[in-house]
C-alpha cells in the first residue's frame, strides 16, 4: 500500500531530494557564492514541496470565475506559504550575498599569507592554499 | 472596543512601528536614533510588563487577527510562559540600548551604520515578541527567521573580519534550518489541514493511523532543527565565534536570548502541538523527549567542562551559555511539570545571567584591548564595581542562593526528584560543581592575583556602560526574591498545558 | 574525504526518514486528503464573498492570513537593514560614490535595447501588480521585476547614472513606507472597532464594501512590492559601490 502511494507522491520525493542536494552544497562547498546557490536550491525545493501539496485532481484554476465548480479548485493555503517563503528567501539571499561580497573584498585587500580562512574552512588549509597560490 | 483589548497585538506592532521610523530619523539627525530606540524599548517594556496582572495560568489572552478564527485565520495567545520570557526580553533590550550608547559609538565604523543598528535592535525585539505570542506554526518559523536575521545583522555591525565571517556562518545555518522547519510544517499540514498549534494537537489526536508516521517524522524534524538553532551541544559549533566577535550586547543577544527562543519553540512543540496527553503518538513523543533530555544533560556537563579550558573570557561565557542551553532543554524535556517550569525559569534566568556576564566582561575589560583571562590578573582591585558585577553573575550562573539562577535550578531539581529522575539530577550537580570551580578560579584571579602593572592611562568605563550592567546584576538578586511569586503561576500554566485543560 | 563521506552518510539517513514520511503522506491530488477537507472548503466556497477577491490565494494571503504576510514583510525589512549594515561604507560628505563606467562592456546596441525595454518591463510589473486586485497577481513579483530592471540599468549603464534617477535615500524611504503602510492598513481595523488587520469594515455593504476591501488588500500587497523592490535596488547599489573600492 505504501509502495503505491510513494509513486503517487513522487513530486514530494523529488522536492525532498532537491532540498537535500541543496543542503549538500551548503555544507560541502567552500566558496560563499556556491553556498548561497545551495541555499537557493533548498528554498526552491521547499517551495516545490509546498505547492505540490496544494494539488487537487488535475489542478483547475484558482480563480472563482462565474460558474466554477468548487470541488475542482486547488488548495490556496500552500500558495500563501510559498509566497511568504519567497519573501524570506529573497531577504536571506540578499544578506548572504552582501556578507560574502564584503568578506571577499576585505580579503582581496590583504596579502595572501594573512588571509583568514574561508567560511567553513580550517585555518591550516587556508594557509596551505595561500602558499600554494603564491 | 477599547485599546486595551488590542493589547496582545500591540506587543508586536509598537516595536515594529518604532523600527520602521528609526532609519528615517537617522537620515535626518543621527543622534536622535538612540533616544528613539530607547523610547521604543521602554514603551514595549511597559506594554509587556503591564500584562503581568492580566494573564493567569488558566486564562491566557487571545486575539483573533482580522476577525477570523483558526484554522482560517491566525490567532495570537499570550500565556504565562510566553509572558515570562517576553518580560525578560523587553527588560534586557532597554539595558542593551543604554549600554550601546557609548559602546556602539566607539566600536562601530562608519557611524552612518548606527541608525540601522538601533533599528535592528528594535526589530529583534519585535521578532522575539511576535514569536512568543503566536499560536500558528508557520508564523512561528517566520518570526524565528526574522529574529535570527536581525541578530545576524547586529553581530555584523562592527564590520570586523571575524564578525562578518561568523555572522555569515550563522546565516547559512539559520537559512538551512528554516527550510527544514518549512518541510516539517508541510508534512504536518498535509495530514492535518491546519497550522494553528492547538488545533494541530486535536487533529493529531484524531488522525487516521496510516498518517501517524508522518506526524512522528514531522515531530522529529522539528526537534532536530530547533535543537541546532538552540545551540544544543554537539550542534553548537556556530555559537562561540558568533558570540565573541560582535559587540557585548550582540554576544549576550545571540547566546542567551535567541537560543532561548529556539528552546521556547521546543517547549511549544512538546506541550502545545504534541502535548503529553496525546494517545496516538504518545510513545514517539516520550522517546523524542527522553532523547532530547539526555542530550541536554550531556550538553550541560560538556559545556561546563569546556568552560574550564578557555583562555578568553568572552569565549568562556559563550561556553557557559551552551551549558545553560543543556539545562533548559533538560528541563523542558522532562515529564514533571515542575521540571518543565524549571527549564523555562532557567531560560529566563540564563538570559539575565549571560547578559550580565557579557556586559560585566565588557565593563571589566574596557580600554584594555584584550579579553584574555591571564591579562585580567588583579584587575578586580582596580575596577571593583565591574568585578563585583561579574562575580554576582557567576554566582547566579552556578545557582548559589539568593539569585535567580538558584531559584530556577532548585525548581528544576525539585521537578526531577518528583519523578524520580535521580541520574540527570546527579549530572546537574556535577556540571554545577565544574562551573562553580571555573568561576571561582576566575574571581580569585581577579581579586587576589599578582600585583598588576601600574597603568594610569587606563580609562574608567563610562557610566552608561557600568550602570546597565549593575542594574542587571542587581536584578539577578531581585528576581531571585520575586521568583517566588512567579513560579507557582508558571508551574500551574505548564500543568494545564500538560493535562490538556 | 572522510568529511564528505560523513556528510553523505548523514544526508542519506535524513533522506531515508523524509522519504519514508513522503511514502506515508496522503496521495498527491487526493481531494479527500485531511488538508483538503478541513479548512479549505470555506476558503473556496465563501472566499469571494467574505474576502472580496476572485483569486482565492490572494484572499488567503491578504485577508485571512494577512498576519503571516506581515511576518514576511518584516523579514524583508529586517534583511534590508542587516544588508545595509554590512555594506554601508559611506564616507563623510559623499552621498553616492559610484563608478562612472558600467561594469559591462556595453555597445550602442545593448544600451539602446535596454533603454527601450525598461519602460515595457516596468509596465509589465505594474500589470502583474494591478491584476491582483480582482484576479491572480502579486505585488511581490512585480517588486522583484522592478528591482531586476534597476539591476539591468545599473549593469549596462553606470551606477552614477542610475543613481541619478533613483536616489539611495529613496530605497530607505520605500522600505520604511512599506512597513508603515502595512501597519497603517491593519490599524484601520483597530480604529474602527474590529481587530487588527480586519479588512471588511463595518457599516459598508455591497459595492462600497467591495471597493473598500479591494483598496485595503491592494495596500497590503503594495507594501510587499515596495519592500521587495527596495531591498533588491539598495543591495545592488551598495554592492556596486563596494566593488568600486578595489585597487
Amino acid at each position: 500500500m505504501s509502495h503505491s502511494r510513494f509513486l503517487l507522491n513522487l513530486n514530494y520525493a523529488v522536492a525532498v531530494l532537491i532540498i537535500l542536494i541543496g543542503l549538500y552544497a551548503v555544507i560541502t562547498r567552500r566558496s560563499g557564492v556556491k553556498k548561497v546557490i545551495g541555499l537557493i536550491i533548498m528554498q526552491s525545493g521547499a517551495s516545490l514541496f509546498l505547492v505540490a501539496m496544494g494539488l487537487v485532481g488535475s489542478g483547475a484554476t484558482r480563480v472563482a470565475t462565474p460558474g466554477f465548480r468548487a470541488a475542482t479548485l486547488i488548495n490556496p493555503v500552500p500558495h500563501t506559504l510559498v509566497l511568504i517563503c519567497m519573501m524570506m528567501s529573497a531577504g536571506i539571499t540578499a544578506l548572504a550575498l552582501s556578507l560574502t561580497l564584503t568578506i571577499h573584498a576585505r580579503n582581496r585587500k590583504q596579502p595572501a599569507e594573512e588571509r583568514p580562512a574561508a567560511v567553513g574552512q580550517s585555518q591550516e588549509k587556508a594557509a596551505e592554499e595561500g602558499v600554494a597560490e603564491s | 472596543m477599547s485599546l486595551s483589548a488590542h493589547h496582545p497585538v500591540l506587543l508586536l506592532i509598537v516595536p515594529l512601528g518604532f523600527a520602521a521610523i528609526c532609519p528615517l530619523l537617522g537620515a535626518w539627525r543621527r543622534s536622535l536614533c538612540f533616544w528613539w530606540a530607547l523610547t521604543g524599548a521602554v514603551a514595549t517594556a511597559f506594554l509587556t510588563w503591564s500584562m503581568i496582572g492580566k494573564v493567569t495560568p488558566g486564562g491566557p489572552l487571545t486575539y483573533r487577527l482580522g476577525d477570523w478564527s483558526p484554522p482560517w485565520g491566525l490567532q495570537i495567545r499570550v500565556d504565562v510562559p510566553a509572558l515570562a520570557l517576553a518580560c525578560a526580553v523587553t527588560g534586557i533590550m532597554i539595558v542593551f540600548i543604554v549600554y550601546s550608547y557609548r559602546h556602539a559609538r566607539e566600536s562601530v565604523e562608519p557611524p552612518s551604520r548606527l541608525p540601522y543598528y538601533y533599528t535592528l535592535l528594535l526589530l529583534v525585539t519585535a521578532g522575539m515578541l511576535g514569536f512568543l505570542i503566536t499560536d500558528d506554526v508557520f508564523n512561528l518559523l517566520v518570526l524565528l527567521e526574522v529574529t535570527s536575521v536581525a541578530a545576524c545583522g547586529i553581530v555584523a555591525v562592527t564590520g570586523t573580519g571575524g564578525a562578518l565571517r561568523s555572522s555569515l556562518k550563522y546565516l547559512f545555518v539559520v537559512a538551512a534550518l528554516t527550510v527544514g522547519l518549512i518541510l516539517a510544517t508541510g508534512f504536518l499540514y498535509s495530514v492535518t489541514g491546519t497550522l494553528d498549534m492547538r488545533q494541530l494537537a486535536l487533529r493529531v489526536e484524531g488522525m487516521a493511523s496510516g498518517f501517524v508516521p508522518v506526524a512522528v517524522v514531522a515531530l522529529s524534524l522539528f526537534l532536530l532543527v530547533l535543537a541546532v538553532e538552540a545551540a544544543l551541544f554537539p550542534a553548537s559549533w556556530w555559537l562561540p565565534d558568533l558570540a565573541v566577535s560582535g559587540l557585548d550586547p550582540a554576544g549576550a543577544l545571540v547566546s542567551s536570548l535567541v537560543v532561548a527562543m529556539a528552546s521556547f519553540a521546543i517547549f511549544r512543540m512538546l506541550f502545545v502541538v504534541y502535548p503529553p496527553w496525546l494517545a496516538t503518538i504518545g510513545a514517539a513523543r516520550r522517546i523524542a523527549a527522553a532523547s532530547l533530555g539526555w542530550v541536554g544533560v550531556l550538553a550541560f556537563v560538556v559545556g561546563a567542562v569546556m568552560m574550564a579550558f578557555q583562555k578568553d573570557l568572552k569565549r568562556l561565557i559563550a561556553y557557559s551559555a551552551i551549558s545553560q542551553v543543556g539545562l533548559v532543554l533538560l528541563g523542558i524535556a522532562a515529564s514533571a511539570s515542575r521540571a518543565v517550569a524549571g527549564g523555562l525559569a532557567s531560560a529566563v534566568a540564563g538570559a539575565c545571567t549571560i547578559t550580565c556576564l557579557f556586559l560585566g566582561c565588557g565593563v571589566l575589560t574596557y580600554g584594555l584591548g584584550t579579553t584574555s583571562i591571564k591579562d585580567l590578573r588583579g584587575l578586580g582591585r582596580r575596577r571593583p564595581v565591574a568585578a563585583a558585577i561579574v562575580t554576582v553573575a557567576a554566582l547566579s550562573f552556578a545557582g548559589l542562593p539568593f539569585t535567580v539562577g538558584f531559584a530556577a535550578k532548585r525548581l528544576l531539581l525539585e521537578g526531577l526528584f518528583d519523578k524520580g529522575s535521580y541520574v540527570p539530577a546527579a549530572f546537574i550537580f556535577v556540571g554545577t560543581a565544574v562551573a562553580l570551580a571555573v568561576f571561582a578560579r576566575l574571581v580569585f584571579l581577579l581579586f587576589a592575583g599578582g600585583v598588576p602593572a601600574q597603568d594610569d592611562s587606563l580609562k574608567t568605563a563610562p557610566a552608561t556602560m557600568i550602570l546597565p550592567a549593575a542594574v542587571v546584576a542587581a536584578s539577578l538578586v531581585a528576581l531571585g526574591a520575586l521568583s517566588y511569586l512567579a513560579i507557582p503561576a508558571i508551574v500551574a500554566a505548564v500543568r494545564s498545558l500538560a493535562l490538556g485543560t | 574525504m572522510i568529511r564528505k563521506a560523513a556528510v553523505i552518510f548523514g544526508l542519506a539517513l535524513l533522506a531515508g526518514g523524509l522519504l519514508y514520511a513522503v511514502a506515508k503522506m496522503p496521495a498527491m491530488g487526493d481531494a479527500g486528503a485531511p488538508d483538503k477537507t478541513f479548512a479549505m472548503p470555506r476558503f473556496i466556497e465563501r472566499g469571494l464573498e467574505e474576502a472580496g477577491n476572485r483569486s482565492i490565494p490572494n484572499d488567503v494571503f491578504l485577508n485571512y492570513r494577512a498576519y503571516d504576510t506581515m511576518g514576511g514583510v518584516l523579514a524583508l525589512f529586517t534583511s534590508f537593514c542587516a544588508a545595509i549594515v554590512v555594506l554601508d561604507r559611506s564616507r563623510k560628505g559623499r552621498s553616492v560614490a559610484g563608478p562612472d563606467t558600467s561594469p559591462v562592456q556595453s555597445s550602442v546596441m545593448l544600451r539602446t535595447i535596454v533603454r527601450l525595454l525598461i519602460p515595457l518591463t516596468i509596465m509589465f510589473a505594474a500589470y502583474v501588480s494591478l491584476m491582483g486586485v480582482n484576479t491572480l497577481g502579486y505585488s511581490l513579483q512585480s517588486g522583484v521585476i522592478i528591482g531586476g530592471a534597476i539591476v539591468l540599468l545599473t549593469l549596462v549603464f553606470s551606477l552614477l547614472e542610475t543613481s541619478r534617477r533613483m536616489r539611495p535615500g529613496l530605497q530607505m524611504a520605500m522600505e520604511s513606507a512599506s512597513i508603515l503602510l502595512f501597519i497603517g492598513v491593519g490599524l484601520l481595523g483597530v480604529l474602527l472597532g474590529a481587530h487588527f488587520l480586519t479588512l471588511s469594515l463595518s457599516g459598508l455593504s455591497g459595492r462600497s464594501l467591495q471597493i473598500e476591501r479591494a483598496v485595503l488588500m491592494y495596500g497590503l500587497d503594495l507594501s510587499i512590492g515596495l519592500s521587495a523592490a527596495g531591498i533588491i535596488t539598495s543591495v545592488i547599489f551598495s554592492m556596486m559601490r563596494e566593488a568600486d573600492v578595489e585597487p
